[in-house]
């Protein structure tokens, strides 16, 4: 029923294919992107998030304790970003990514290697269903009101719809793979934007992030990064029944 | 050490033959070479070793461009309506050479500003600003992309100037606003809506909707046929076009936005974001989108989103056939006629290829009856996130 590892793809497949179309697996022990998010979020239906509080705010042997850089309310702060309210499933992924080496950043690649198929779940509805007020403002020099326009118009021009038709209304993220930017920390988003073209960041269903990234220049970046900063942070999860 | 304590003799050359600098010099050479090439390889200077013009504002110069060509075009105009010796204004057009419309941000201050404004409003969040007559999920911006501004997207700045017309499709002419009747009725599935009618003729509705679209035009010709108008249908690849291979491209392109079961889906405020492709959210049998022609031109350079034009012809018939072989909102003339749907499909659905009236998947299509779940829908994947939250 699930749809898992939907397509396994040979080497000589995965060549054939242009970009940006096709099922896609950026790496050959992780699910089609597309469903991947769908899929975890399913998964973590069966584990107890609070069994996970722990492990989140203190660590345990190897693994670091997550509040120690995402502060304790999950807020973040700096290049180090918001958890709180993201979704379960995309949570998970992410973390799935840098233990893969397909989202490359030092510290969360040693994190998340050290952290088991069950802890990344817990952890991810840990934050998910956590509910904190936004810490994050402008801090880039980025022009609000060209962040407003991306996110609400978009550029067509330059072939980029607007956030909001992928990230929401209020920039609080769709249902499992499209995630909350809302109150993100500008230097964190900032950077992510900058990842998608220069290869730390390789995750995205149809690489929509890529094609997105490369559009936009360095000030659209500053713009956008610092717009959703001045939004509202997203709700928290509804827990699984 | 500054620079005044440096002995310079120690900087004289050692005393080495040319050849032997040559060789030195080609050894250092290659060194520097391989050590850039492996940093290169290595990424780490990808951020600032970008080509210039992607990081140049090129949203920006463009948006500056058109202003500026707009502006000279409304000189040119001026000069021509007080001197009809003067040059007659020549297309404001784009670098990419398609029409420049007016921006809704510049529409004047007045009533018609207001008006304009209004019909903005109602076109790219119809479920709000006409509810009483949308019964579907659909905004009629998430088929004429950009706030109906994207060439290839049935841009409206095209549209407005086209009408009246003669319509094959209901055999008259028709004004902008049967035009815009026909939107609410099909696509919009006025029907099923809290009024069970698309907007009551000569309303502010269809004011404000064509003062929108009228603005947006200003400086285009009258029956201007303009390129960009429409969806420009890829011609029917050779062999034809499969549900089959329409389900993979689904899957593979489109399901992560639109939901395995073609459903859309919402945000955490209850709003549509990804609208439905089938199913009772989405436009009706009697909708131009269930062509699969008319599909193919829109997905063929719409969809998937932000992605136009990667899909080939063959893939973008494939899926508009699939999408199209769902059950969907009855047709509303099979209604108001009281017809069967053998006699609906003989009466309205012979000319095009369409779905209707067939039998699909052991499911007669039309009769807005879907047929066993479980063994009609792909595999649904997982609970909705927000589904509870949908009413906050
Ligand atoms: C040493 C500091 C540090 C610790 C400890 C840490 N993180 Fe991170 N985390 C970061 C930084 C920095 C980033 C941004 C990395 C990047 O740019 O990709 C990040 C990113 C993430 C992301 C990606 C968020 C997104 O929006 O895509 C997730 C998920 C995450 N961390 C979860 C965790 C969890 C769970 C733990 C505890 C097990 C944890 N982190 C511990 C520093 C840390
Ligand atoms: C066509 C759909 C689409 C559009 C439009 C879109 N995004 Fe995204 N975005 C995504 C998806 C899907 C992801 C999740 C990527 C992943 O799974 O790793 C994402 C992720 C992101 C992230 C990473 C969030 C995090 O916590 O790390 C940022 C930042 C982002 N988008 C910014 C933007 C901005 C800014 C815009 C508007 C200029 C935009 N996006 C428009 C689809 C889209
Ligand atoms: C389900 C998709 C869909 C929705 C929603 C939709 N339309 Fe359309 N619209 C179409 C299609 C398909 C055509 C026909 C284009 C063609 O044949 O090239 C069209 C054509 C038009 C045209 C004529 C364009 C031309 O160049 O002649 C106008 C005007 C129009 N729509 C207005 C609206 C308005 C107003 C709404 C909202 C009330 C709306 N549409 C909602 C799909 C849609
Ligand atoms: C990145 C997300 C995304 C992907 C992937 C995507 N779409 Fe869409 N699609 C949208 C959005 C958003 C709209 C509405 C556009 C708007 O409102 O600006 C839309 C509109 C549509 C419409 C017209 C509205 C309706 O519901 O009938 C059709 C048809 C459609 N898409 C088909 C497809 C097909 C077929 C594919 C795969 C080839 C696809 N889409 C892939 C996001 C997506």
């Amino acid at each position: 029923m699930i749809k898992r590892h939907a397509i396994r793809l040979t080497p000589l497949m995965l060549l054939s294919l242009a970009w940006p179309v096709a099922a896609q697996q950026v790496d050959e022990d992780l699910p089609d992107e597309s469903y991947a998010a769908e899929i975890y979020a399913v998964e973590a239906e069966d584990v107890d998030p609070a069994a996970y509080a722990t492990l989140a705010r203190e660590g345990e042997g190897d693994v670091w304790s997550c509040a120690s850089c995402h502060g304790a309310k999950g807020q973040g702060n700096g290049n180090i970003p918001r958890l709180a309210g993201l979704s379960t499933g995309y949570i998970a992924k992410q973390l799935h990514a840098y233990a893969e080496g397909v989202r490359i950043n030092h510290n969360m690649q040693y994190v998340a290697t050290k952290l088991t198929d069950d802890e990344m779940l817990g952890l991810a509805r840990y934050y998910a269903e956590m509910e904190a007020p936004s810490n994050a403002g402008p801090a880039l020099g980025g022009d609000l009101d060209r962040g407003q326009e991306l996110m609400i118009h978009g550029d067509w021009d330059i072939n980029v719809p607007a956030c909001y038709s992928c990230h929401g209304s209020s920039a609080w993220g769709v249902e499992q793979a499209f995630p909350s930017l809302a109150a993100q920390q500008p230097a964190y988003t900032y950077a992510q934007l900058a990842a998608w073209t220069d290869g730390r960041r390789n995750n995205s269903p149809l690489q929509l992030m890529q094609g997105i990234s490369h559009a936009l220049s360095d000030a659209d970046r500053r713009a956008v990064a610092d717009y959703l900063a001045t939004l509202p942070a997203p709700p928290a999860e509804e827990p699984t029944p | 050490m500054s620079h005044s304590d440096q002995d310079p003799n120690t900087q004289r050359d050692p005393g080495r033959t040319t050849p032997q600098r040559i060789v030195i010099a080609s050894a250092v050479a290659a060194v520097l070479v391989a050590v850039g090439a492996a940093i290169y390889a290595a990424g780490i200077f990808n951020p600032i070793a970008q080509s210039p013009d992607r990081d140049a504002d090129r949203g920006e110069q463009i948006a500056r461009q058109d202003t500026e060509r707009r502006q000279a075009w409304l000189a040119e105009r001026k000069e021509y309506t007080a001197d009809p010796k003067a040059t007659p204004p020549s297309l404001p057009v784009a670098e990419t050479g398609y029409f420049i419309p007016n921006d809704v941000a510049d529409a004047p201050d007045n009533q018609f500003g207001d008006s304009v404004r209004r019909g903005y409003e109602i076109f790219t969040n119809t479920q709000t600003n006409a509810s009483q007559h949308v019964g579907n999920g659909m905004n009629c911006a998430n088929c004429h992309l950009g706030a109906g501004t994207v060439p290839g997207s049935a841009p409206m700045w095209a549209a407005a100037v086209e009408y009246p017309a003669f319509r094959g499709k209901n055999k008259i002419i028709n004004t902008m606003e049967d035009r815009i009747h026909g939107c609410f009725t099909y696509s919009m599935n006025a029907q099923n809506s809290p009024s069970g009618s698309p907007p009551p003729r000569d309303g502010d509705i269809y004011k404000d909707l064509q003062s929108f679209f009228f603005y947006m035009a200003e400086g285009a010709p009258l029956e201007g046929n303009l390129p960009g108008r429409g969806y420009a249908v890829p011609p029917e690849p050779e062999d034809g076009y499969s549900i089959t291979r329409g389900e993979t491209v689904f899957e593979n392109n489109c399901a992560v936005c639109h939901g395995t079961s073609g459903e859309g889906r919402r945000d955490p405020n209850g709003r549509w974001i990804f609208p439905a492709l089938w199913g009772d959210d989405s436009y009706n049998w009697g909708a131009g989108m269930h062509r699969v022609n008319t599909a193919a031109g829109f997905i063929k350079h719409n969809m998937p989103l932000g992605q136009g034009g990667s899909l080939t012809d063959q893939q973008a018939w494939d899926v508009a056939a699939y999408i199209n072989s769902w059950e969907r909102p009855a047709d509303p003339r099979q209604l108001r006629d009281g017809l069967t749907v053998a006699e609906t499909d003989e009466r309205f659905h012979e000319h095009t290829p369409n779905f209707y009236g067939d039998e699909v998947r052991g499911d007669l299509l039309g009769d807005g009856i879907p047929g066993e779940p479980t063994a009609q829908q792909p595999p649904s994947i997982g609970a909705p996130r927000h589904s509870q939250q949908a009413s906050r």
